[in-house]
């Protein structure tokens, strides 16, 4: 055990806000164990749709598997969508799999470039900067890249409380989650 | 990984109801009505990209629900078709953490017998059967598989206590040329036996068979037998693809010879076919020498040739010390072969004979005759084994 480093401690960072926000929208958040890790999933949400909202054939229990990312690099918006370089083609290919079970998606959390601004703690409450967004790659194209492959990431999709409680019920109805390839 | 309908059918089996309209989506989706709001959900194909993902998952789920551990959870899937049978040898007195090894194979043997002898009151009930081969009974014996006791432990251990017998009366020993004291005789044994299959398993790896087994048989004391190859033969199943592996553990209170390496020996698949093969070797190669042999002549097999004489094959019962009795081919020219019909027609006389007596199956092989005369039972003792001078 050795004390963390500068990726380290964005890695914690991102789980700290997967794990706020799946904590305030009421689902569970499991972190992934080697076996998930060794498939590209970072932690697994489950939760559960508001069912007395919606009607028709739906799972009443959702389980989506995330791969979390963090990064200081300056959030670029190109007409609202965010631009990340995955550095892990294998990971890439497993998130844009059309032949998973369980719902796969990518979580960034993008970090200010000042390490001081990451997480500040006032008596009236912790900020954690800047912010989560989330993608589902599913039937992305394939990568011509050697190493790394860029991806987009709608502003819309903030990983919010609210956020992360819509893609469960949309999840629930099984409704595939294309990905949408920037114009 | 577990099979999706096999795992469905468990699950069903713990109370749970599969929702039906989740089949065309080749999803396998179950409910509870004691976890509401619970869904266990699992694809009908494993070629999922994530099923074993999903699978245990859902073991997980399913664990945590019902308080039982993955492990316990996925034994009790495991046997989701069989009926399991738990044997446990329990004392009142002390722990038992040992047992006999002839104890531990009588157990199995009573297994068997135990299903076999219950299969044939099913089928034929009667208070005895003379004979348990109903077909049957024998068919769920060929069925019924012997169980690890926990996942990964089909480890047989034996333990041999270094001070069972007592040290034999030359100390030396080849691998601990130093030792002034008398190695206890066990350690002696165990320390041969890894030797030996050090050796082997070497000889095999190196592709230096041939030669190998030309040093055992230049050495006056080869570390392996083809009893000891033979032996090896029983830990195999041509049926699976296994690998065996040894690992000794010795007593700290005897020193280990510095040569011997405590990794465990491996001896892969594809070795015992080898190792089948260096067994038939030692046993050719092991000439015999000449002793001699006395007995009497139980059969004549000769026949007659064209000048009105017998010879060829007779059959001997020699008697070895101990009381033992084997019975011998030998093959006989006319002299001794009428000096053998003689024996054979008179009671009380015996026949002694120098040669190379072949072990295997009885009758076994004289070879390499050199002498066969009578011997009246004045001139020797068959109690004694005390043989007349030639």
């Amino acid at each position: 055990m050795s004390k963390l480093d500068h990726n380290n401690i964005k890695s914690e960072l991102s789980y700290a806000w997967l794990h706020a926000v799946a904590s305030r929208a009421s689902v569970i958040c499991h972190i992934g164990n080697r076996h998930d890790d060794n498939a590209g999933v970072d932690a697994r949400l489950t939760g559960w749709p508001a069912m007395e909202r919606y009607v028709g054939r739906h799972l009443s229990e959702v389980d989506v598997n995330v791969q979390l990312k963090a990064t200081a690099q300056k959030m670029v918006n190109h007409n609202g969508l965010l631009s990340y370089s995955l550095s892990n083609l294998k990971h890439y290919n497993d998130l844009r799999s059309d032949n998973l079970v369980t719902p796969r998606i990518l979580v960034v959390l993008f970090l200010p470039k000042q390490q001081q601004q990451w997480l500040e703690v006032g008596n009236d409450g912790l900020l954690l900067r800047q912010c989560a967004y989330w993608v589902s790659l599913l039937g992305a194209k394939p990568s011509t890249n050697q190493s790394r492959q860029t991806v987009y990431l709608p502003v819309k999709q903030r990983f919010d409380p609210p956020g992360l409680t819509t893609l469960i019920t949309q999840l629930a109805y099984r409704e595939p989650l294309l990905y949408q390839e920037p114009p | 990984m577990i099979d999706p309908a096999d795992l469905r059918d468990f699950i069903c089996s713990q109370g749970w109801n599969q929702r039906q309209e989740w089949l065309e989506d080749r999803l396998y989706v179950l409910e509870n009505p004691a976890f509401p709001r619970r869904q266990l959900v699992f694809p009908m194909d494993k070629t999922a990209s994530d099923y074993d993902e999903c699978i245990r998952r859902v073991i997980g789920k399913m664990g945590e629900l019902m308080r039982i551990g993955p492990d316990e959870l996925l034994s009790r899937m495991r046997w989701l078709r069989e009926d399991v049978l738990q044997f446990r040898i329990v004392s009142d007195h002390d722990p038992v953490s040992t047992l006999p090894l002839g104890f531990a194979l009588s157990m199995v043997n009573g297994i068997q017998m135990m299903l076999k002898a219950t299969a044939c009151s099913v089928v034929h009930p009667r208070l005895h059967h003379a004979r348990m081969v109903v077909s049957p009974a024998l068919r769920l014996i060929e069925r019924t598989r012997f169980n690890q006791t926990q996942a990964g432990s089909f480890i047989m251990r034996v333990s041999c206590p270094i001070d069972a017998l007592e040290p034999l009366d030359s100390p030396d020993h080849p691998l601990l040329p130093e030792m002034t004291q008398p190695i206890p005789f066990v350690r002696r044994v165990t320390m041969t036996l890894q030797q030996g299959l050090a050796q082997l398993i070497e000889a095999i790896e190196l592709d230096q068979v041939d030669a190998w087994i030309g040093s055992l048989r230049q050495s006056s004391r080869p570390l392996v037998s083809a009893n000891l190859c033979q032996a090896l033969g029983c830990f195999h199943d041509s049926s699976l693809d296994h690998a065996l592996s040894i690992q000794f553990d010795w007593s700290p209170l005897q020193a280990v010879a510095a040569t011997i390496n405590n990794r465990p020996l491996w001896i892969r698949n594809d070795d015992f076919a080898r190792i089948a093969a260096i067994q038939d070797q030692l046993r050719q190669e092991d000439t015999p020498r000449e002793e001699r042999l006395i007995g009497t002549v139980e059969q004549l097999n000769g026949v007659m040739d064209q000048e009105g004489y017998r010879s060829g094959e007779v059959v001997v019962a020699l008697l070895l010390p101990g009381g033992n009795t084997v019975h011998a081919k030998v093959t006989l020219d006319r002299n001794d072969y009428a000096k053998a019909y003689q024996a054979h027609m008179q009671h009380g006389l015996y026949a002694q004979i120098s040669g190379r007596l072949h072990a295997g199956n009885q009758p076994q092989q004289i070879t390499d005759l050199t002498h066969f005369e009578l011997v009246h039972p004045d001139h020797f003792s068959p109690c004694q084994m005390t043989l007349p001078a030639l």
